[in-house]
Protein backbone atom coordinates (compact mmCIF):
# COMPACT_ATOMS: atom_id res chain seq x y z
CA UNK A 1 0.00 0.00 0.00
CA UNK A 2 1.33 3.61 -0.32
CA UNK A 3 0.49 5.61 1.82
CA UNK A 4 0.83 9.94 1.39
CA UNK A 5 0.94 11.93 4.55
CA UNK A 6 0.76 15.68 5.06
CA UNK A 7 3.37 16.03 2.21
CA UNK A 8 4.25 19.89 1.16
CA UNK A 9 6.64 20.71 -1.69
CA UNK A 10 7.98 24.03 -2.09
CA UNK A 11 9.83 25.38 -5.23
CA UNK A 12 10.93 28.39 -3.53
CA UNK A 13 8.09 30.74 -2.65
CA UNK A 14 5.68 28.57 -4.28
CA UNK A 15 3.67 26.01 -2.34
CA UNK A 16 2.99 23.79 -5.05
CA UNK A 17 1.86 21.33 -2.96
CA UNK A 18 0.51 21.79 0.67
CA UNK A 19 -0.19 18.70 2.67
CA UNK A 20 -1.38 16.74 0.70
CA UNK A 21 -2.48 12.91 1.93
CA UNK A 22 -3.83 10.18 0.03
CA UNK A 23 -3.64 6.09 -0.22
CA UNK A 24 -3.09 3.54 -2.99
CA UNK A 25 -4.32 0.22 -2.18
CA UNK A 26 -2.88 -2.79 -3.41
CA UNK A 27 -4.16 -3.61 -7.40
CA UNK A 28 -6.46 0.08 -6.91
CA UNK A 29 -6.38 2.25 -9.82
CA UNK A 30 -6.29 5.88 -8.39
CA UNK A 31 -6.58 8.93 -10.18
CA UNK A 32 -5.58 12.15 -9.20
CA UNK A 33 -7.85 15.16 -11.07
CA UNK A 34 -7.21 18.95 -11.03
CA UNK A 35 -6.62 21.52 -13.65
CA UNK A 36 -3.24 22.58 -15.03
CA UNK A 37 -1.05 23.83 -11.98
CA UNK A 38 -2.87 21.87 -9.46
CA UNK A 39 0.41 20.27 -7.70
CA UNK A 40 -0.35 16.81 -9.07
CA UNK A 41 2.55 16.25 -10.95
CA UNK A 42 4.51 18.19 -7.91
CA UNK A 43 3.19 15.48 -5.83
CA UNK A 44 3.93 12.29 -8.28
CA UNK A 45 7.64 13.91 -8.28
CA UNK A 46 7.51 14.09 -4.72
CA UNK A 47 6.49 10.53 -4.58
CA UNK A 48 9.31 9.37 -6.32
CA UNK A 49 12.60 11.69 -4.67
CA UNK A 50 12.52 13.44 -8.08
CA UNK A 51 11.71 16.71 -6.37
CA UNK A 52 12.12 17.04 -2.05
CA UNK A 53 9.36 17.01 0.34
CA UNK A 54 9.45 20.11 2.56
CA UNK A 55 7.10 18.25 4.86
CA UNK A 56 5.22 15.07 5.02
CA UNK A 57 6.13 11.27 4.63
CA UNK A 58 5.48 8.81 1.94
CA UNK A 59 5.42 4.97 2.82
CA UNK A 60 5.32 2.00 0.24
CA UNK A 61 4.66 -1.09 1.51
CA UNK A 62 6.00 -0.14 4.94
CA UNK A 63 9.19 1.84 3.68
CA UNK A 64 9.76 5.02 3.93
CA UNK A 65 10.37 6.58 -0.04
CA UNK A 66 10.75 10.35 1.63
CA UNK A 67 14.40 9.56 2.57
CA UNK A 68 15.54 8.05 -0.92
CA UNK A 69 16.74 9.34 -3.95
CA UNK A 70 15.16 8.67 -7.58
CA UNK A 71 17.59 5.93 -8.57
CA UNK A 72 16.45 4.22 -4.81
CA UNK A 73 12.79 4.73 -5.38
CA UNK A 74 13.33 2.98 -8.41
CA UNK A 75 14.54 -0.09 -6.28
CA UNK A 76 11.24 -0.32 -4.15
CA UNK A 77 9.51 -1.52 -7.39
CA UNK A 78 7.87 1.56 -7.87
CA UNK A 79 8.21 3.49 -11.92
CA UNK A 80 6.88 6.48 -12.97
CA UNK A 81 5.68 7.24 -16.71
CA UNK A 82 7.15 10.90 -16.92
CA UNK A 83 4.80 14.21 -17.58
CA UNK A 84 5.71 14.64 -21.11
CA UNK A 85 7.21 11.42 -21.62
CA UNK A 86 10.84 12.20 -21.24
CA UNK A 87 12.19 10.02 -23.57
CA UNK A 88 15.88 9.83 -24.43
CA UNK A 89 15.74 11.10 -27.87
CA UNK A 90 19.09 10.52 -29.33
CA UNK A 91 19.19 6.85 -28.16
CA UNK A 92 17.76 4.56 -29.51
CA UNK A 93 14.20 2.46 -28.94
CA UNK A 94 15.96 -0.52 -27.40
CA UNK A 95 18.48 1.02 -26.01
CA UNK A 96 15.72 3.69 -24.11
CA UNK A 97 14.05 -0.11 -22.97
CA UNK A 98 17.11 -1.46 -21.37
CA UNK A 99 18.23 1.63 -19.78
CA UNK A 100 14.19 1.60 -18.04
CA UNK A 101 15.16 -1.75 -16.90
CA UNK A 102 19.12 -0.68 -15.55
CA UNK A 103 17.66 -1.67 -12.09
CA UNK A 104 18.06 -4.83 -12.83
CA UNK A 105 21.77 -5.08 -13.71
CA UNK A 106 22.80 -2.08 -11.46
CA UNK A 107 24.92 -4.37 -9.10
CA UNK A 108 26.13 -6.51 -11.66
CA UNK A 109 29.57 -5.65 -13.08
CA UNK A 110 29.46 -8.68 -16.31
CA UNK A 111 26.26 -6.50 -17.30
CA UNK A 112 27.34 -3.51 -16.55
CA UNK A 113 30.74 -3.62 -18.44
CA UNK A 114 29.68 -6.65 -20.92
CA UNK A 115 29.11 -6.22 -24.70
CA UNK A 116 25.10 -5.65 -24.88
CA UNK A 117 24.87 -8.49 -27.22
CA UNK A 118 26.21 -10.75 -23.61
CA UNK A 119 23.48 -8.62 -22.14
CA UNK A 120 20.77 -9.63 -24.67
CA UNK A 121 20.96 -13.01 -23.86
CA UNK A 122 19.52 -12.37 -20.17
CA UNK A 123 16.94 -14.60 -19.82
CA UNK A 124 14.90 -12.01 -17.58
CA UNK A 125 15.47 -8.96 -20.30
CA UNK A 126 14.47 -10.93 -22.77
CA UNK A 127 11.36 -12.02 -20.91
CA UNK A 128 10.86 -8.54 -20.08
CA UNK A 129 11.20 -6.98 -23.62
CA UNK A 130 8.94 -9.83 -25.05
CA UNK A 131 6.18 -8.65 -22.52
CA UNK A 132 6.63 -4.77 -23.54
CA UNK A 133 7.00 -5.95 -27.50
CA UNK A 134 3.74 -7.82 -26.84
CA UNK A 135 2.33 -4.96 -25.40
CA UNK A 136 3.49 -2.50 -27.82
CA UNK A 137 4.26 -4.26 -31.18
CA UNK A 138 4.66 -0.48 -32.93
CA UNK A 139 8.39 -0.60 -30.37
CA UNK A 140 9.57 -3.93 -31.74
CA UNK A 141 8.87 -2.56 -35.48
CA UNK A 142 11.05 0.83 -34.30
CA UNK A 143 13.38 -0.86 -31.66
CA UNK A 144 16.66 0.14 -33.51
CA UNK A 145 14.89 4.31 -34.82
CA UNK A 146 16.31 6.94 -32.35
CA UNK A 147 13.34 7.72 -29.95
CA UNK A 148 13.44 10.99 -31.16
CA UNK A 149 12.24 10.28 -34.38
CA UNK A 150 8.83 8.57 -32.84
CA UNK A 151 5.27 10.02 -33.08
CA UNK A 152 3.53 11.22 -29.69
CA UNK A 153 1.41 8.21 -29.37
CA UNK A 154 4.71 6.21 -30.52
CA UNK A 155 6.41 7.96 -27.51
CA UNK A 156 3.96 7.46 -24.85
CA UNK A 157 3.77 3.67 -25.69
CA UNK A 158 8.09 3.88 -25.07
CA UNK A 159 7.41 5.61 -21.99
CA UNK A 160 4.90 3.50 -20.87
CA UNK A 161 7.17 0.35 -21.75
CA UNK A 162 10.48 2.15 -20.24
CA UNK A 163 8.35 1.85 -17.06
CA UNK A 164 7.47 -1.44 -17.41
CA UNK A 165 11.03 -2.67 -18.02
CA UNK A 166 11.60 -1.78 -14.30
CA UNK A 167 8.90 -4.58 -13.50
CA UNK A 168 7.29 -2.26 -11.09
CA UNK A 169 4.43 -3.06 -8.30
CA UNK A 170 3.35 0.55 -8.33
CA UNK A 171 3.52 2.27 -11.45
CA UNK A 172 2.47 5.95 -11.39
CA UNK A 173 1.53 7.80 -15.03
CA UNK A 174 1.62 12.00 -15.31
CA UNK A 175 -1.15 13.05 -17.49
CA UNK A 176 -0.17 9.82 -20.21
CA UNK A 177 -3.39 11.19 -22.29
CA UNK A 178 -1.98 14.75 -22.80
CA UNK A 179 -1.50 15.49 -26.78
CA UNK A 180 -3.08 11.84 -27.52
CA UNK A 181 -6.13 11.78 -29.94
CA UNK A 182 -9.33 10.34 -28.60
CA UNK A 183 -8.50 6.70 -29.78
CA UNK A 184 -5.41 6.31 -27.84
CA UNK A 185 -6.30 7.74 -25.21
CA UNK A 186 -9.01 5.18 -24.81
CA UNK A 187 -6.37 2.55 -26.18
CA UNK A 188 -3.93 3.76 -22.93
CA UNK A 189 -6.66 3.43 -20.39
CA UNK A 190 -7.58 -0.04 -21.70
CA UNK A 191 -4.29 -0.85 -21.04
CA UNK A 192 -3.78 0.40 -17.90
CA UNK A 193 -6.83 -1.91 -17.08
CA UNK A 194 -4.92 -4.46 -18.23
CA UNK A 195 -1.91 -3.69 -16.51
CA UNK A 196 -4.48 -3.78 -13.05
CA UNK A 197 -5.71 -7.21 -14.24
CA UNK A 198 -2.22 -8.53 -14.18
CA UNK A 199 -1.58 -7.24 -10.80
CA UNK A 200 -0.17 -4.20 -10.96
CA UNK A 201 -1.03 -0.78 -8.63
CA UNK A 202 -1.46 2.09 -10.52
CA UNK A 203 -1.75 6.27 -9.67
CA UNK A 204 -2.60 8.25 -12.71
CA UNK A 205 -2.42 11.87 -12.35
CA UNK A 206 -5.08 13.22 -15.19
CA UNK A 207 -6.61 16.28 -16.66
CA UNK A 208 -8.80 14.22 -18.95
CA UNK A 209 -11.12 13.48 -15.65
CA UNK A 210 -13.56 11.26 -17.83
CA UNK A 211 -11.33 9.21 -19.47
CA UNK A 212 -9.31 8.80 -16.15
CA UNK A 213 -12.40 8.49 -14.10
CA UNK A 214 -13.81 5.81 -16.47
CA UNK A 215 -11.09 2.93 -15.71
CA UNK A 216 -10.28 4.10 -11.96
CA UNK A 217 -11.79 3.01 -8.56
CA UNK A 218 -11.17 5.82 -6.87
CA UNK A 219 -9.84 9.51 -7.01
CA UNK A 220 -8.89 12.92 -5.39
CA UNK A 221 -9.05 16.02 -6.48
CA UNK A 222 -6.63 19.09 -5.94
CA UNK A 223 -6.94 22.71 -5.90
CA UNK A 224 -3.49 25.10 -5.53
CA UNK A 225 -1.61 22.26 -4.04
CA UNK A 226 -4.39 20.44 -1.63
CA UNK A 227 -6.40 17.91 -1.78
CA UNK A 228 -9.92 19.34 -1.62
CA UNK A 229 -12.16 16.39 -2.98
CA UNK A 230 -12.43 12.31 -2.81
CA UNK A 231 -13.98 9.54 -3.39
CA UNK A 232 -14.92 6.41 -5.65
CA UNK A 233 -15.15 7.05 -9.29
CA UNK A 234 -19.25 7.21 -9.39
CA UNK A 235 -19.29 9.37 -6.65
CA UNK A 236 -16.68 11.96 -7.87
CA UNK A 237 -18.49 11.87 -11.38
CA UNK A 238 -22.18 12.09 -9.29
CA UNK A 239 -20.77 15.14 -7.41
CA UNK A 240 -21.91 18.40 -8.82
CA UNK A 241 -18.59 20.47 -7.56
CA UNK A 242 -16.88 17.51 -10.00
CA UNK A 243 -19.40 18.14 -13.14
CA UNK A 244 -19.00 21.73 -12.74
CA UNK A 245 -15.22 22.23 -12.27
CA UNK A 246 -13.89 19.10 -13.98
CA UNK A 247 -16.37 17.25 -16.57
CA UNK A 248 -17.55 20.65 -18.45
CA UNK A 249 -21.31 19.22 -17.37
CA UNK A 250 -23.66 22.20 -16.14
CA UNK B 1 59.63 32.44 -49.18
CA UNK B 2 61.88 29.07 -49.20
CA UNK B 3 60.56 26.31 -51.25
CA UNK B 4 58.91 23.06 -49.28
CA UNK B 5 59.16 19.40 -50.47
CA UNK B 6 56.36 17.02 -50.10
CA UNK B 7 57.68 15.25 -47.58
CA UNK B 8 58.32 18.60 -45.35
CA UNK B 9 54.30 19.19 -45.41
CA UNK B 10 54.09 15.49 -44.46
CA UNK B 11 55.91 16.11 -42.03
CA UNK B 12 54.14 19.11 -40.23
CA UNK B 13 51.13 16.99 -41.18
CA UNK B 14 52.29 14.07 -38.80
CA UNK B 15 53.70 16.02 -35.96
CA UNK B 16 50.30 18.18 -35.87
CA UNK B 17 48.14 14.79 -36.09
CA UNK B 18 50.46 13.62 -33.16
CA UNK B 19 50.12 16.90 -31.26
CA UNK B 20 46.78 17.11 -32.22
CA UNK B 21 45.63 13.55 -30.79
CA UNK B 22 46.75 15.16 -27.62
CA UNK B 23 44.63 17.26 -27.79
CA UNK B 24 41.35 14.94 -28.93
CA UNK B 25 42.07 13.31 -25.51
CA UNK B 26 41.97 16.24 -23.48
CA UNK B 27 39.17 17.51 -25.50
CA UNK B 28 37.81 14.57 -24.96
CA UNK B 29 38.09 14.73 -21.00
CA UNK B 30 36.12 18.31 -21.26
CA UNK B 31 33.43 17.25 -22.91
CA UNK B 32 32.90 13.72 -20.99
CA UNK B 33 32.46 15.82 -17.64
CA UNK B 34 30.37 18.43 -19.22
CA UNK B 35 27.69 16.20 -20.41
CA UNK B 36 27.40 14.43 -17.37
CA UNK B 37 27.84 17.47 -14.66
CA UNK B 38 27.31 20.53 -16.91
CA UNK B 39 30.54 21.64 -15.35
CA UNK B 40 33.85 22.97 -17.61
CA UNK B 41 36.41 21.30 -15.29
CA UNK B 42 38.99 23.83 -15.88
CA UNK B 43 41.25 21.26 -14.18
CA UNK B 44 41.51 19.27 -17.14
CA UNK B 45 45.11 20.51 -17.63
CA UNK B 46 46.46 19.26 -14.07
CA UNK B 47 45.06 15.80 -14.69
CA UNK B 48 47.59 15.65 -17.57
CA UNK B 49 50.53 16.87 -15.29
CA UNK B 50 49.77 14.94 -12.59
CA UNK B 51 49.63 11.82 -15.06
CA UNK B 52 53.28 12.96 -16.24
CA UNK B 53 54.59 13.61 -12.69
CA UNK B 54 53.06 10.54 -11.35
CA UNK B 55 54.98 8.11 -13.63
CA UNK B 56 58.03 9.66 -13.65
CA UNK B 57 57.79 9.72 -9.73
CA UNK B 58 56.97 5.89 -9.65
CA UNK B 59 60.05 5.30 -12.51
CA UNK B 60 61.87 6.62 -10.05
CA UNK B 61 61.22 4.56 -7.05
CA UNK B 62 61.73 1.97 -9.47
CA UNK B 63 58.94 0.57 -11.07
CA UNK B 64 59.31 -0.62 -14.37
CA UNK B 65 57.74 1.51 -17.20
CA UNK B 66 54.64 0.11 -17.66
CA UNK B 67 53.41 -0.35 -14.29
CA UNK B 68 54.36 3.16 -13.21
CA UNK B 69 52.46 4.43 -16.03
CA UNK B 70 49.23 1.83 -15.22
CA UNK B 71 49.42 3.30 -11.58
CA UNK B 72 49.85 6.75 -12.43
CA UNK B 73 46.91 6.30 -14.58
CA UNK B 74 45.02 4.32 -12.15
CA UNK B 75 46.33 7.19 -9.24
CA UNK B 76 44.89 10.01 -11.15
CA UNK B 77 41.44 8.33 -12.02
CA UNK B 78 40.86 8.15 -8.39
CA UNK B 79 42.35 11.92 -7.64
CA UNK B 80 39.39 12.90 -10.19
CA UNK B 81 36.54 10.77 -8.57
CA UNK B 82 37.64 12.62 -5.63
CA UNK B 83 37.94 16.22 -6.90
CA UNK B 84 34.24 15.43 -8.20
CA UNK B 85 33.05 14.25 -4.72
CA UNK B 86 34.62 16.79 -2.48
CA UNK B 87 34.70 20.15 -4.97
CA UNK B 88 31.55 20.12 -7.50
CA UNK B 89 29.07 17.28 -5.67
CA UNK B 90 28.87 19.46 -2.38
CA UNK B 91 27.83 22.42 -4.43
CA UNK B 92 26.11 20.95 -7.22
CA UNK B 93 23.24 23.32 -7.06
CA UNK B 94 25.30 26.31 -7.62
CA UNK B 95 25.48 28.21 -10.43
CA UNK B 96 27.19 27.52 -13.44
CA UNK B 97 29.98 30.15 -13.27
CA UNK B 98 30.61 29.23 -9.21
CA UNK B 99 31.51 25.71 -10.79
CA UNK B 100 33.85 26.72 -13.10
CA UNK B 101 35.43 28.98 -10.34
CA UNK B 102 35.75 26.42 -8.14
CA UNK B 103 37.12 24.38 -11.04
CA UNK B 104 39.77 27.40 -11.45
CA UNK B 105 40.55 26.80 -7.58
CA UNK B 106 41.06 23.16 -7.85
CA UNK B 107 43.49 23.92 -10.97
CA UNK B 108 45.65 26.80 -8.92
CA UNK B 109 45.83 24.30 -5.80
CA UNK B 110 47.01 21.25 -7.36
CA UNK B 111 49.53 23.07 -9.59
CA UNK B 112 50.40 24.83 -6.15
CA UNK B 113 51.25 21.32 -4.49
CA UNK B 114 52.56 19.98 -7.94
CA UNK B 115 55.09 23.24 -7.01
CA UNK B 116 55.77 22.42 -3.61
CA UNK B 117 56.32 18.39 -4.37
CA UNK B 118 58.14 18.19 -7.41
CA UNK B 119 59.61 22.02 -7.66
CA UNK B 120 60.47 24.27 -10.63
CA UNK B 121 62.76 21.75 -12.09
CA UNK B 122 61.60 19.88 -15.39
CA UNK B 123 61.65 15.87 -15.21
CA UNK B 124 62.37 13.67 -18.57
CA UNK B 125 60.50 10.90 -18.96
CA UNK B 126 61.98 8.24 -21.25
CA UNK B 127 60.79 7.64 -24.49
CA UNK B 128 58.48 3.80 -24.86
CA UNK B 129 60.68 2.42 -27.12
CA UNK B 130 63.89 4.84 -27.71
CA UNK B 131 65.32 4.43 -31.26
CA UNK B 132 66.26 5.89 -34.44
CA UNK B 133 63.22 7.87 -35.85
CA UNK B 134 61.03 6.30 -39.02
CA UNK B 135 61.47 7.60 -42.34
CA UNK B 136 57.97 7.70 -43.61
CA UNK B 137 57.66 9.06 -47.67
CA UNK B 138 60.79 10.96 -46.82
CA UNK B 139 59.16 12.46 -43.50
CA UNK B 140 61.54 11.91 -40.28
CA UNK B 141 59.05 10.82 -37.24
CA UNK B 142 60.07 10.04 -33.66
CA UNK B 143 59.34 6.36 -32.46
CA UNK B 144 56.59 8.58 -29.50
CA UNK B 145 54.95 10.17 -31.95
CA UNK B 146 53.84 6.93 -33.36
CA UNK B 147 53.54 5.65 -29.65
CA UNK B 148 51.19 9.14 -29.24
CA UNK B 149 48.87 8.52 -32.38
CA UNK B 150 48.49 4.88 -31.39
CA UNK B 151 47.51 5.51 -28.07
CA UNK B 152 45.12 8.13 -28.63
CA UNK B 153 43.24 5.64 -31.22
CA UNK B 154 42.72 3.21 -28.84
CA UNK B 155 41.43 5.03 -25.62
CA UNK B 156 39.05 6.31 -28.58
CA UNK B 157 38.22 2.87 -29.38
CA UNK B 158 37.39 2.18 -25.54
CA UNK B 159 36.18 4.85 -25.16
CA UNK B 160 33.39 4.49 -28.48
CA UNK B 161 33.02 0.83 -27.08
CA UNK B 162 32.13 1.80 -23.08
CA UNK B 163 29.74 4.44 -24.40
CA UNK B 164 28.17 2.61 -27.04
CA UNK B 165 28.00 -1.38 -26.92
CA UNK B 166 27.37 -0.99 -22.43
CA UNK B 167 25.01 -0.95 -20.41
CA UNK B 168 26.95 1.09 -17.94
CA UNK B 169 27.75 3.69 -21.02
CA UNK B 170 24.94 4.26 -21.58
CA UNK B 171 23.62 5.05 -18.35
CA UNK B 172 26.29 7.70 -18.22
CA UNK B 173 24.54 9.01 -21.10
CA UNK B 174 21.28 8.44 -20.53
CA UNK B 175 22.40 10.78 -17.25
CA UNK B 176 23.63 13.21 -19.73
CA UNK B 177 20.64 13.42 -21.68
CA UNK B 178 18.30 13.55 -19.06
CA UNK B 179 19.12 13.53 -15.78
CA UNK B 180 15.37 12.99 -13.91
CA UNK B 181 14.41 9.61 -16.26
CA UNK B 182 18.05 8.12 -15.56
CA UNK B 183 17.08 8.39 -12.10
CA UNK B 184 13.97 6.65 -12.11
CA UNK B 185 14.79 4.05 -13.82
CA UNK B 186 17.31 3.14 -10.91
CA UNK B 187 20.32 5.21 -12.59
CA UNK B 188 22.44 6.64 -9.57
CA UNK B 189 23.17 9.66 -11.37
CA UNK B 190 25.52 10.94 -8.60
CA UNK B 191 27.44 7.93 -9.35
CA UNK B 192 27.43 8.35 -12.87
CA UNK B 193 29.26 11.74 -12.08
CA UNK B 194 31.94 10.66 -10.64
CA UNK B 195 32.54 7.95 -12.84
CA UNK B 196 32.57 10.72 -15.32
CA UNK B 197 35.02 12.52 -13.31
CA UNK B 198 37.53 9.30 -13.25
CA UNK B 199 37.11 8.38 -17.56
CA UNK B 200 37.87 11.91 -18.17
CA UNK B 201 40.61 12.23 -15.36
CA UNK B 202 42.56 8.98 -16.67
CA UNK B 203 42.16 10.06 -20.32
CA UNK B 204 43.77 12.89 -19.52
CA UNK B 205 46.62 11.34 -17.93
CA UNK B 206 47.19 9.00 -19.84
CA UNK B 207 47.96 12.00 -22.52
CA UNK B 208 50.21 13.39 -20.27
CA UNK B 209 52.34 10.12 -19.88
CA UNK B 210 52.47 9.80 -23.82
CA UNK B 211 53.36 13.49 -24.79
CA UNK B 212 56.07 13.99 -21.67
CA UNK B 213 59.08 12.08 -23.33
CA UNK B 214 58.19 14.89 -26.26
CA UNK B 215 58.07 17.77 -23.87
CA UNK B 216 59.61 17.32 -20.34
CA UNK B 217 57.20 17.30 -17.25
CA UNK B 218 56.98 20.14 -15.59
CA UNK B 219 54.56 21.23 -12.95
CA UNK B 220 52.84 23.97 -14.64
CA UNK B 221 52.77 22.17 -18.33
CA UNK B 222 49.02 21.39 -17.76
CA UNK B 223 48.16 24.89 -17.94
CA UNK B 224 48.69 25.39 -21.69
CA UNK B 225 47.84 21.90 -22.75
CA UNK B 226 44.83 22.25 -20.86
CA UNK B 227 43.87 25.40 -22.51
CA UNK B 228 44.49 23.58 -26.19
CA UNK B 229 42.20 20.78 -25.09
CA UNK B 230 39.61 23.58 -24.00
CA UNK B 231 40.04 25.05 -27.41
CA UNK B 232 39.58 21.89 -29.15
CA UNK B 233 36.60 20.94 -27.21
CA UNK B 234 34.94 24.07 -28.11
CA UNK B 235 35.80 23.92 -32.17
CA UNK B 236 34.05 20.61 -31.54
CA UNK B 237 30.72 22.57 -30.01
CA UNK B 238 31.78 20.84 -26.66
CA UNK B 239 29.19 18.15 -26.98
CA UNK B 240 29.93 16.13 -29.37
CA UNK B 241 32.97 13.54 -29.19
CA UNK B 242 33.55 13.15 -33.09
CA UNK B 243 33.32 16.86 -33.21
CA UNK B 244 35.98 17.54 -30.68
CA UNK B 245 38.10 14.70 -32.39
CA UNK B 246 38.02 16.96 -35.53
CA UNK B 247 38.66 19.81 -33.76
CA UNK B 248 41.89 18.63 -31.51
CA UNK B 249 43.31 17.32 -34.65
CA UNK B 250 42.54 20.53 -36.88
CA UNK B 251 44.15 22.96 -34.13
CA UNK B 252 46.93 20.50 -33.79
CA UNK B 253 47.58 20.54 -37.71
CA UNK B 254 47.39 24.49 -37.64
CA UNK B 255 49.82 25.01 -35.13
CA UNK B 256 52.64 22.70 -36.38
CA UNK B 257 51.84 23.93 -40.32
CA UNK B 258 52.14 27.78 -38.60
CA UNK B 259 55.22 26.80 -36.21
CA UNK B 260 56.72 25.24 -39.99
CA UNK B 261 55.97 27.40 -42.66
CA UNK B 262 55.69 30.41 -40.97
CA UNK B 263 57.28 30.70 -37.11
CA UNK B 264 56.92 28.83 -34.09
CA UNK B 265 56.51 32.04 -31.86
CA UNK B 266 53.18 32.56 -32.96
CA UNK B 267 52.10 28.81 -33.23
CA UNK B 268 50.13 29.48 -29.63
CA UNK B 269 48.56 32.57 -31.06
CA UNK B 270 47.19 30.28 -33.78
CA UNK B 271 45.11 28.27 -31.42
CA UNK B 272 43.93 31.56 -29.84
CA UNK B 273 42.79 32.77 -33.22
CA UNK B 274 41.06 29.59 -33.62
CA UNK B 275 39.17 29.84 -30.67
CA UNK B 276 38.43 33.81 -31.40
CA UNK B 277 37.18 32.86 -35.03
CA UNK B 278 34.58 29.74 -34.10
CA UNK B 279 33.63 32.06 -30.91
CA UNK B 280 32.64 34.65 -32.85
CA UNK B 281 31.47 32.74 -35.75
CA UNK B 282 28.92 30.75 -33.11
CA UNK B 283 27.41 34.08 -31.23
CA UNK B 284 26.93 34.88 -35.09
CA UNK B 285 25.49 32.27 -36.22
CA UNK B 286 22.94 32.45 -33.23
CA UNK B 287 22.05 36.00 -33.85
CA UNK B 288 21.26 35.68 -37.08
CA UNK B 289 18.77 32.18 -36.37
CA UNK B 290 17.25 34.78 -33.35
CA UNK B 291 16.51 37.40 -35.88
CA UNK B 292 15.26 35.52 -38.52
CA UNK B 293 12.64 33.22 -35.85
Amino acid sequence: MLTVENLSVRYGHIHAVREASLTVEPGEIVAILGANGAGKSSLLKAIVGLEPAVDGTVSWREQRLDQLSAHQVAHTGVALVPEGRQVLPTMSVRDNLLLGGYKHHAGRLRDLLGPISWLMRDVGLQDRLDRVFRLFPRLEERQGQMAGSLSGGEQQMLATGRALMASPELLLLDEPSIGLAPNLVRDTMQLLVGLRQEGLTILLVEQDAHAALRIADRGYVMETGRVVADGTAKELLASPRMRRAYLGIA
Amino acid sequence: MPQYALSDYIQLLVSGVSIGSIYVLIALGFITIYNVTGVINLAQGEFVMLGAMLAVTLLGLGLPFIPAALVSVALVTCVGVITHRLTIQPARHAPEVSLIMITLGTAIAVRGLGLLFWGTIPYALPEFTPGAPLQIMGAVLSRQRIWIMGVALVVLIILYLFFEHTLLGKAVRACSINRGSAEVSGVDSSAMSHLSYGISAGMSAVAGIVIAPLTLVTYDMGLGLGLKGFIAAIMGGMVSAPAAVAGGLVLGVLESFTAGLLTSGIKDGVAFLALFVVLVGRTMNLSMRRRRS
